[in-house]
């Protein structure tokens, strides 16, 4: 019974290596927030894949992008960010912990060239990460870019646009959706009250191994660091089990 | 025979040796030239040409010493300190300079000495003189012409009866200052060496060139990209021989038209990767159409530089910054030089002038003392948006954003902070109020009113 039982767990360890080659030996960045990474699979943002984050609103989206960034970029090089949108600002980055010289900006006419230059990026193993900027990314688009990273041990992570393509499939390993939630605000002497920390919500759509999950977290200025307010399960999978498939790897590991 | 044209004729400008001994004379009329000798061939003066000509010959003097000038009337200056004993002595050295020269087919008058105008001095007046010792003793039969200085001072200090240098150094300098200028005296400190002549020496670098032209017109892109390649192989070969690694190239492309065409291809590091450079040829020509076919093709590296000894390193890290650079150049050669950057913050106020693109990409650029701004956005709108805005008090935050259809809900507001536009600035820009507000759905704005009465825009998102 015991030899059956380690057959099938060679097999499995086998079948998984073929699915996820850079699966088994994966490094991951972690994203900084402590509850969140726990609920990612590897204890963060596993490098060799895709990562996708919905900029349903742009402000929220590219503050937790950048937030992401910055701790990639303290374990690895800079980051490619391929963009047909040159509105960033740098002065405002700092807060998050990025510095001018971690992010090289490439500005593309096209959709069609920035996935020529991210795919360049992704080929060199220098850099921590290569974002890109787009309306959307078809499968096929995805797919390569996936293969890629996986085969440099890259880090692909898309900002798409649209919120209507949340539920359409995706190569990525996990998909966020950042929305902003109004602050608690400090109190003033005119009446009005000051901006507080900023607050995002969090929403995990897609976890690679894990459940769906989604947090409201607050900046604290004083650590420059995210911390969780409050953790909420997504009701449509409450009663659902952690799937299957992660199942079976968390035995196999 | 060269004849140049001056006062509406033509003159003899320079001859050889078989011509002077015919009669002929310099800045005799051509007219007159051509009566004693009628077979002579003349051609026309070409400056240009000679300058061209002659800097070509001045840098294949660089065999014997990396420092080489151009004097203007056509003399060379070699500096060869500390490379006479690798010819084996100064004698040898300056028959081996000659030979040199004679073999490309000119007949030279070197001298050496220890400074370029005592060489060039005795280089016009005693030919192959070495200068072994005090340079007074060489100095005092020279002519005065060997200065080479005015012709009036020339005349002037003949008229005097001074026709040596000799006689010219023992006159007190004071007066000969007063009567003849201070360049007489500069001229003569000199010769002396006791005042530095100021030399500009050659670019060290040789010039690279090389070209190949085709039997039937180039069309395909493919084949281009090959003949590229071998043009590119050889160069490096060259290259490395020389021990200098490239940085920058020139493609000249002649099409049969014979219209020119020219790409330049540059690496931020230089190196002698052939395949990097293929690749940024290939990027840079892949939506290039040759319509009439390629007929000649000339490549110049335009830029290298002496391969830096290097140590070799225990960690891979400097290979790194190099694959790093690499892409930085394939993006650069195929979305312009223009499209990859840095944004670094800048100290100016205003926030459109807040960042400005770094094409260089220095990744360890000093930081500048950082001054604490307060609140600063992450994405700045190129053009700012106007909205309307209801405020309690026309001096409070606003209340309400209303943006097309959209309304905001100001919940809370930080601000305001004036920034003007600096006072050496004559632009008179208003100054601008600028507030960090934030609506209800926790929306992050960074706006701004100016002008009396106020219009507001929104100039920034926050996270």
């Amino acid at each position: 019974m015991k030899d059956k039982q380690a057959i099938i767990d060679q097999l499995r360890e086998r079948i998984s290596a073929i699915e996820w080659p850079q699966d088994a030996a994966a490094t991951s960045y972690a994203v900084g927030i402590g509850e969140i990474d726990k609920a990612l699979k590897h204890g963060g943002v596993t490098a060799g894949s895709c990562h996708e984050i919905i900029c349903s609103q742009s402000g929220p989206a590219l503050g937790f992008l950048l937030y992401l960034l910055s701790s990639m970029t303290k374990i690895k090089g800079p980051v490619l960010w391929c963009s047909d949108n040159q509105e960033f600002y740098t002065p405002g980055f700092e807060k998050y912990g990025l510095k001018d010289a971690d992010v090289i900006f490439v500005e593309t006419n096209n959709q069609q060239q920035a996935l020529w230059a991210m795919e360049q990026g992704l080929v060199c193993d220098d850099f921590s990460a290569v974002v890109l900027n787009a309306k959307r990314v078809s499968l096929a688009q995805g797919r390569r870019l996936k293969l890629l990273a996986q085969k440099h041990g890259s880090t692909a992570v898309l900002m798409i646009k649209p919120e209507s393509l949340i539920d359409l499939p995706t190569i990525a390993k996990t998909r966020w959706l950042i929305t902003a939630e109004a602050s608690s605000g400090r109190p003033s002497r005119n009446g009005i009250k000051l901006v507080g920390q900023p607050r995002l919500k969090i929403n995990l759509l897609k976890n690679f191994g894990g459940p769906p999950l989604s947090w409201t977290v607050e900046f604290d200025d004083r650590t420059l660091r995210f911390h969780t307010l409050s953790r909420i399960l997504p009701s449509a999978n409450q009663d659902r089990p952690e799937s299957i498939n992660s199942g079976a790897r968390e035995r196999s590991a | 025979m060269l004849v140049k044209e001056a006062h509406r004729a033509l003159y003899v400008s320079d001859l050889s040796h078989h011509e002077y001994n015919l009669g002929l004379r310099l800045n005799m009329p051509l007219a007159h030239a051509k009566a004693i000798a009628p077979d002579l061939i003349h051609v026309l003066h070409d400056d240009e040409y000679f300058r061209q000509e002659f800097l070509r010959l001045s840098l294949s003097a660089m065999v014997f010493s990396p420092h080489v000038a151009v004097d203007d009337n056509y003399g060379l200056v070699v500096n060869i300190t500390g490379c006479a004993n690798l010819f084996g002595g100064e004698p040898n050295m300056l028959s081996a300079i000659k030979d040199h020269f004679l073999q490309l087919g000119f007949y030279i008058q070197p001298a050496i000495a220890p400074n370029p105008l005592l060489a060039k001095a005795l280089a016009y007046c005693q030919s192959e003189t070495i200068v072994d010792g005090p340079s007074k003793n060489y100095l005092e039969n020279l002519p005065t012409k060997a200065l080479f200085i005015d012709e009036t001072i020339t005349r002037g200090l003949y008229d005097l009866g001074i026709v040596t240098i000799g006689a010219l150094a023992r006159l007190p300098k004071k007066m000969l200052a007063k009567r003849f200028g201070i360049n007489l005296i500069n001229k003569l400190d000199q010769l002396n060496g006791s005042i530095h002549l100021p030399l500009t020496y050659l670019p060290e670098k040789p010039q690279f060139v090389l070209s190949e032209h085709f039997t039937s017109p180039i069309r395909s892109h493919e084949y281009f990209i090959q003949a590229v390649n071998q043009l590119i192989e050889q160069a490096l070969g060259q290259l490395n021989r020389h021990y200098l690694t490239l940085s920058s190239m020139v493609i000249l492309l002649e099409d049969s038209g014979k219209k020119i065409r020219s790409l330049s291809i540059a690496s931020s590091q230089p190196n002698n990767e052939l395949k990097h450079w293929c690749e940024l040829v290939f990027l840079q020509t892949q939506d290039l159409r040759f319509k009439d076919g390629i007929d000649s093709m000339q490549l110049q590296l335009t830029n290298f530089e002496r391969i830096k000894p290097q140590q070799n390193s225990f960690s891979k890290k400097k290979e790194s910054i190099n694959q790093l650079s690499f892409v930085a150049d394939k993006l650069k050669s195929r979305l312009g030089s223009k499209a990859v950057f840095h944004l670094r913050k800048t100290e100016k106020y205003l926030p459109e002038h807040g960042v400005v693109k770094d094409f260089l990409l220095t990744r360890n650029i000093e930081q500048q003392p950082q001054q604490k701004l307060p609140h600063r956005p992450i994405m700045l709108l190129k053009k700012p948006i106007p909205v309307t805005v209801i405020a309690l008090l026309p001096d409070n935050p606003p209340a309400k954003i209303m943006w097309h259809k959209q309304v905001f809900n100001v919940l809370h507001a930080n601000g305001p902070e004036r920034i003007e536009s600096p006072w050496w600035d004559h632009s008179h820009e208003p100054s601008r109020d600028y507030y960090y507000i934030e609506d209800d759905r926790g929306k992050r704005l960074w706006i701004y009113s100016y002008g009396q009465p106020k219009s507001w825009f929104i100039h920034g998102i926050f996270a």
